[in-house]
């Protein structure tokens, strides 16, 4: 009995190694996969290769290094340059909040018309990448150049003008990394890949920036809470931010399925009005108006390290590992989305972050509660940071289905509507603040006193729990599963491969950035259009023969092609109608 | 679906727009409450250093933000202060840090002063190894007993103990509150007054805006006179009951080489 329990568990171990050995060697395939075999040409059923990956990734880091410091001057009162040295209340920058709000509300139509017209014929995104990383880094950097004897007024109006002309050019800019994911390829699994990798590689940039500048701080004397510090860093990162940001655009290109002849002529209210019939971007965008809420705590790590741990090297070390929330949530979330799909990982990271955020409702002066609960609400972020553009990007091309057009710009335009609520909803937290006397009169060092800064807490623990549990909510309505999306993308590439075919271009390219397909996918395709076109053909065929009518082959083409458009993708299982 | 997404619309917009009108919403009260508010106040603050638990000891920081002389740059000052050392129990261990920043456009200049019980280097961790020391904006050191320390032009003004002395000899019907000069907004209150009696130090400004947060005295803050502008302070003091982190430099930057300060002449 005892040999035989030996050498079960002899077994066992035996199984477990072979099992592990497993793993590594198909991690070690894996890479070896994408740096040498796919190095330069794309996987079977892929369209990016692994140099593209990396040249999006790593300029990633560049778009990064200036949102890092786009988040060293947010427009709340946790902003210690800001808040804390340049004295800017909580409900001023609620106001200052209000009044950027209302410029990217009222300048979103202009966005959205640059977007979907933009000039030259180098695509959508990476144009304007290219061409507002300077802006941006510039306007950043001044912020940190303000005159500290300045009166009160004059230094919040300053500081309100430059912030809002920056912000609506900065997030110009920043939407069109994200939008270069939606187009980079027509593959929403490749997609999702791709986000997960370009964001752990991105995220580098602010785990960088948030280890080394408490370091750089101890240089000061104030360290943290001295102006010549964002006087050096916020220059100097947003330099390395526009540097890098060129990789992006030299390196990669936009695919989108299309006719050759395809020419986008977006008008303002036609696009409008299909948009809005488009329920996945509804639900996408109701999701979003209840964000403001999830990160009510950790939206205060920094005043969690200035005035409560005020270590600057624990913080350094305390910023690593928080970041590596982020990447271990943004590297599982390809693997949650192929084992559960898109809209159970939305949901059930969102509840992660309700359920993180509840802890501190009961014990809101723990320190290191706060910090788990941060992570985890962190991770739930990170797992949405990949569900939510490839689920935007899945939207865009069922909207294309429906009615023949992109939109990535128009349908910015729904967006609107969360940023007029945006104005109500962004003055919620700094009334939370300023109601327990943090940041009145500029004076942010209550926070140094636990009996003061609790309340606050146990009060935004609450407000987090509640608005992570209404993020989840909307996914409930989400149906456009990983099976339907994929016969829609199907059925875009023989709608254009037939049109192609109808405007003589048959055999040409059915994608944006004129690659070919691999061979076997051009193959399919060319056999699932003739048979199309045949089938169709057969059918117009038939009609004509009843009105004794020549009818000539490009018209029985045009016909084929429109009898194609009509299908329908309705079931869950994807097929074809 | 339309209806749906319509409803949804309407109530998040509702929603928002009951937030905003919340949000930052301060209420009035009445004169009498916002002059026994101060009254309150003064009595806890001062409560704090007068009767505090000696095992536990106490700790504030006081900031006090102004301009400079010729008025060209922004002076910051801050005294953090502890009292008390549980850990030791050593009741009157006390630690003491004052720093001046001036700033403008161009530049943030920042100085500190210290003052507290200090282990010599090398020496073990026992009550009686500590000295006391006073070690100034260039690093020298000296002893100096806490009265001297606190006696100091720079410190004498921002201790807890004087600024509750400007509130020495008032009574409530000393307090004149401007009118609607009495509102809280969730845990601060915040009243404008004038005070009329003459002993009490005070009445040498037209209008005095005080802060009550957690009830005490967080912020004191006055005008010369009563039709100056928001802007033009003469008084500008914020008041905290806890103090950040500190201790005593043990060396020092000059000449681009690092100096050791030796704390052992004072033993």
């Amino acid at each position: 009995m005892e040999e035989q329990s030996k050498s079960f568990q002899e077994e066992s171990k035996k199984q477990g190694g072979n099992k592990l050995k497993g793993l590594i060697m198909g991690v070690l395939g894996a890479v070896k996969r994408f740096f040498v075999d796919n190095w330069k040409k794309p996987a079977e059923g892929n369209y990016v290769s692994g140099r593209e990956v990396v040249c999006y990734s790593v300029g990633g880091m560049g778009v990064q290094f200036i949102a890092a410091m786009a988040a060293v001057v947010p427009l709340n009162a946790s902003c210690l340059l800001l808040g804390s040295l340049y004295g800017i209340t909580p409900n001023e920058f609620a106001v200052i909040g209000v009044i950027q709000a209302l410029v990217l509300l009222v300048f979103q139509p202009l966005k959205a018309w640059l977007i979907d017209n933009t000039p030259g014929n180098q695509g959508k995104a990476r144009p304007w990448l290219l061409w507002l990383s300077i802006p941006s880094a510039v306007l950043l950097s001044s912020l940190a150049f303000m005159d500290p004897s300045w009166p009160h007024m004059t230094m919040v109006i300053v500081v309100a003008v430059i912030y809002v002309v920056m912000n609506w050019i900065y997030q110009f800019y920043y939407s069109q990394y994200t939008l270069l994911a939606y187009v980079i390829s027509p593959n929403s699994q490749e997609r999702a890949n791709i986000i997960t990798i370009s964001s752990i590689v991105y995220s580098l940039a602010p785990t960088i920036t948030g280890a080394v500048i408490p370091l750089l701080a101890n240089l000061f004397e104030g360290g943290q809470l001295s102006l010549n510090l964002y006087r050096v860093i916020i220059p100097v990162f947003c330099a390395l931010g526009v540097l890098l940001t060129m990789l992006t655009y030299f390196g990669t290109k936009e695919r989108i399925i299309q006719p050759k002849e395809y020419k986008a002529k977006v008008k303002f209210w036609d696009a409008m009005k299909k948009c809005v019939k488009n329920k996945y971007l509804w639900i996408i965008n109701i999701t979003t108006w209840f964000q403001f809420g999830r990160i009510a705590v950790t939206g205060m790590i920094t005043w969690v390290y200035v005035y409560i741990l005020q270590n600057n090297n624990i913080q350094s070390l305390m910023t690593l590992v928080m970041g590596t929330a982020s990447g271990i949530g943004m590297f599982v979330a390809p693997f949650v989305i192929k084992l559960i799909g898109k809209r159970n990982a939305a949901i059930i990271a969102n509840f992660l972050a309700a359920g993180a955020s509840a802890l501190l409702i009961a014990f809101p002066n723990s320190l290191p509660l706060l910090f788990i609960s941060c992570y985890l609400v962190m991770f739930g972020i990170a797992v949405q940071i990949i569900t939510q553009p490839a689920m935007n990007a899945d939207a865009l091309d069922w909207q294309q289905y429906k009615t023949g057009d992109r939109y990535e710009g128009v349908s910015g335009n729904l967006g609107m509507i969360g940023q007029a609520i945006a104005m109500g909803t962004g003055l919620v937290i700094p009334a939370i603040q300023e109601a327990y006397g943090i940041g009145v009169g500029g004076d942010y060092e209550m926070l140094y006193d636990a009996a003061v800064r609790a309340p606050m807490f146990r009060t935004l623990a609450i407000l987090a729990a509640v608005c992570s549990a209404a993020c989840a909510i909307p996914f409930f309505f989400w149906d456009l599963s990983e099976k339907k999306h994929r016969a829609i993308i199907e059925e875009l590439k023989v709608r254009a491969e037939a049109q192609n075919i109808a405007d003589g271009h048959a055999g040409e390219s059915v994608l944006s950035s004129g690659e070919e397909l691999s061979e076997s996918e051009s193959i399919k395709l060319e056999e699932e259009v003739m048979h199309q076109l045949e089938a169709a053909a057969t059918q117009t065929e038939g009609d004509s023969q009843e009105n004794s009518a020549p009818v000539e082959e490009s018209v029985q083409a045009d016909a084929a092609v429109d009898e194609i458009g009509t299908k329908s993708i309705d079931s869950d299982d994807g097929e074809v109608e | 679906m339309k209806r749906k997404i319509a409803i949804l619309i309407t109530i998040a917009i509702a929603a928002a727009a009951v937030a905003g009108m919340l949000a930052g919403c301060t209420s009035a009260i009445t004169a009498e409450e916002g002059v026994q508010a101060v009254m309150d106040a003064v009595a806890a603050s001062k409560a704090f250093y007068t009767g505090y638990d000696a095992a536990q000891g106490y700790s504030y920081y006081i900031k006090q933000s102004g301009k400079s002389e010729d008025g060209s740059k922004t002076e910051t000052v801050y005294l953090s202060y502890k009292k008390g050392n549980e850990d030791m129990e050593w009741n009157d261990f006390v630690m003491a840090k004052y720093t001046k920043t001036v700033s403008d456009a161009a530049s943030s200049v920042t100085t500190s002063e210290y003052f507290g019980d200090v282990l010599p280097k090398d020496a073990d961790d026992a009550k009686e190894n500590y000295v006391r020391a006073f070690v100034d904006n260039n690093y020298a050191v000296k002893a100096l007993t806490e009265e001297e320390f606190l006696a100091l032009p720079e410190v004498s003004g921002l201790t807890l103990p004087y600024l509750m002395s400007l509130f020495d000899n008032l009574d409530k019907e000393d307090i004149v509150v401007k009118e609607g000069g009495a509102t809280v907004a969730g845990a601060v209150t915040t009243v404008k007054f004038s005070v009329s009696d003459k002993s009490v130090p005070l009445s040498a400004y037209g209008e005095v805006i005080v802060r009550v947060t957690n009830d005490k005295i967080s912020s004191i803050e006055a005008k010369q006179n009563a039709t100056d502008d928001d802007e033009d302070l003469v008084m500008d003091y914020t008041l905290v009951y806890s103090s950040p982190n500190m201790s005593m430099p043990t060396s020092y930057t000059k000449d681009n080489k690092t100096v050791e300060i030796d704390y052992a002449a004072l033993a």
